[in-house]
């Protein structure tokens, strides 16, 4: 009678798979911006460390570098925002949460994605607000050298989009795809 | 509603969403947005944008994320076992000398990394388990290295001066300079507490057996020779007034790069992507905390918290050293509960002003944060350099890691002390610079 098979978990409905893929996309296009996120840090380097030798072997500071390099903060911070935010690579503290019953950690986990979509949403919204407002006010940053100031807000937005999305598909998020990168410091509780 | 009564709740929903394992950026984040809404409707709001901004597109900051890549750069490289290698060819002869060589070895690390983890990572993978090998009891070996990790937060480059300097304006390289003294100290202590320990109780770790040639000791030193020259490159650099702070950090991540690739040879592609990714994991997360942080701040400010905490302390009718001794307390305790680098970052905007209506040094101040949150992170529960060992070395047990830590923690705490009463410990060397 064991023949044609035992019944495996149910398969997931029409919803949840596209949910699921929508998910598996999201998480691939944070991994891509944590990499541009890494790559705005090297090119931090090579700005500063090229400023540094124009200013000694050529007498020729650049006006860009240190400008650019500010900015690259910013951009390295909230490019690497959402796909921490997806892989729980974000640091926090797991003292109290670690003794709570399953049944608690999950109403922890949905106030703490409550807590976190109101915080993405309004990191999202207003960040558009001010970027819009210095984008059509034409504002930019004071100096010789000076870039568009709703570039800055606007990685402010591009994070908070992230990081909404991140935690709106969470919970069809695959466990292979709630890792860690490969080779990566375990920041859960502080990276000091 | 009434400003005490808004922070009250505020500080209440920050606690409730740390216990409940909210990411440390969201709780600042969330909790500052709800007080500047309480506080200012929805005008307040504004200022989240502009606090992030403001706070994060920091010249200052630039250091972060290039002594993050250039300890990470390093850290792949297998220069923590050439450094421990060395260090015990040097100081193979004295009681507990493979203790000895990892604190040594931290040591070193920690002028390389500003981050305490990289550094318990690096040197406790392969310290620990030759220390077992050669019978040394679990909690000997591994508070040795814990301990000596954390000297990564003190001897510059150190993350935690950049976060406090990016905070209080005060200059990154005086912060330096005030960690170097306390930092060597503070190893030099640790080394003399595991020789005097295995001196006395020679179960704890036997004597070595092997002797080590003048040349097999050159030859190891030599093998190091091109990190610490980066080391003195990045400091020098510094110093003699070459390049800013910040400029030497992208000086010295490049230089890392030379120095792995060229001398070490392992700047592989998965080696340079692995440290990308750890930059990107740490950077980030720290970040984030840095601008939520401000969030949560500037809310502080808009109740006039730091004002009102001034004229309090300002107002005490007690000794300001007890004052200190005080908060110093305190941020232990609070130490024990919250990530070091997110409770300097909350505490220092109030701190600072208080501590400084009585007369004490922002720089001093700032030296005497950093020891005492060495202290925060070898103390459990929350001790991250504690996790971090068990996690290179499973099959020690927690409860060796958190008995082998005692011992230091009593040596941290008696250092701070010391510092309070003694302050040119840490600011002879930034005045001597300057």
């Amino acid at each position: 009678m064991s023949g044609s098979g035992e019944a495996g978990p149910p398969a997931p409905g029409g919803v949840t798979r596209v949910l699921g893929a929508a998910d598996g996309v999201l998480v691939r296009i944070t991994w891509v911006l944590r990499i541009l996120s890494g790559l705005v840090i090297v090119a931090m380097m090579a700005a500063t460390v090229y400023d540094v030798v124009m200013r000694y072997a050529f007498a020729a500071p650049t006006e860009w570098a240190l400008i650019l390099s500010a900015a690259g903060v910013l951009a390295a911070t909230f490019l690497a925002l959402p796909h921490l935010a997806a892989i729980h690579g974000h640091i926090d503290m797991d003292l109290v949460y670690r003794r709570l019953s399953p049944h608690g950690q999950k109403v922890a986990d949905v106030v703490t994605g409550l807590a976190t979509l109101a915080f993405a949403a309004a990191m999202a919204w207003l960040g558009y607000r001010a970027a819009l407002t210095a984008y059509v006010g034409g504002l930019v940053t004071s100096g010789n050298f000076s870039i568009p100031i709703w570039t800055l807000y606007a990685t402010v937005y591009i994070g908070g989009v992230g990081l909404l999305l991140a935690v709106l598909l969470s919970p069809w998020r695959r466990s292979d795809d709630d890792q860690q990168g490969e080779g990566s410091l375990n920041t859960r509780e502080g990276v000091s | 509603m009434p400003d005490a009564v808004v922070i009250t709740l505020v500080l209440l929903v920050l606690g409730a969403l740390i216990a409940l394992r909210a990411p440390i950026f969201v709780a600042l984040g969330f909790s500052g947005m709800l007080g500047l809404y309480l506080l200012q409707g929805l005008t307040g709001l504004e200022q989240i944008p502009i606090s992030l901004v403001g706070q994060l597109q920091d010249f200052a900051l630039v250091a972060a994320p290039m002594y993050i890549l250039m300890g990470e750069i390093l850290s792949v490289s297998g220069l923590g076992q050439d450094l421990f290698k060395a260090a015990h060819r040097w100081l193979g002869r004295m009681p507990g000398s493979l203790g000895a060589s990892a604190i040594g070895a931290s040591t070193v690390f920690g002028a390389m990394s500003g981050v305490s983890i990289s550094s318990v990572a690096v040197v406790g993978r392969m310290s620990v388990p030759e220390m077992l090998e050669r019978g040394y009891k679990p909690s000997f070996a591994s508070g040795s290295v814990v301990a000596s990790g954390a000297l990564a937060m003190l001897i510059p480059p150190s993350l935690m001066f950049i976060l406090y300097s990016s905070v209080t304006g005060v200059s990154i390289a005086a912060l330096f300079a005030g960690g170097i003294v306390p930092g060597l100290i503070l190893s030099a202590l640790m080394i003399a507490y595991v020789v005097i320990a295995a001196k006395l109780r020679p179960e704890l770790a036997p004597a070595p057996a092997e002797r080590f040639t003048w040349a097999m000791r050159v030859r190891a030193l030599v093998r190091v020779i091109p990190a610490l020259v980066l080391i003195l490159l990045v400091l020098g650099s510094m110093y003699t007034g070459l390049a800013t702070p910040t400029e030497a950090a992208a000086v010295g991540a490049l230089g890392a790069m030379v120095v792995v690739g060229v001398f070490y040879r392992s700047l592989t592609w998965a080696n340079l992507r692995k440290a990308l990714l750890s930059t990107t994991q740490v950077s980030g997360a720290v970040l984030a905390i840095v601008g939520s942080a401000y969030i949560f701040t500037q809310m502080l400010v808009v109740a006039r918290i730091p004002e009102r905490i001034t004229a309090f302390v300002a107002g005490l009718d007690v000794p300001a050293y007890i004052v200190m001794l005080g908060v110093m307390a305190i941020m232990v305790l609070l130490g024990c509960l919250v990530d070091a680098g997110s409770l300097l970052l909350v505490v220092t905007p109030i701190l600072v002003p208080a501590m400084s209506a009585l007369g004490f040094d922002p720089l001093w101040l700032g030296v005497l944060i950093v020891v005492n949150l060495e202290m925060a992170v070898i103390t459990p529960p929350v001790g991250l350099n504690l996790y971090t060992m068990k996690s290179v070395v499973p099959d020690l047990d927690l409860s060796d890691i958190f008995r082998g830590i005692v011992p230091y923690i009593f040596i941290e705490a008696a250092l701070l002390a010391v510092m309070i009463a003694v302050p040119g410990i840490a600011t002879w060397l930034p005045s001597v610079i300057a």
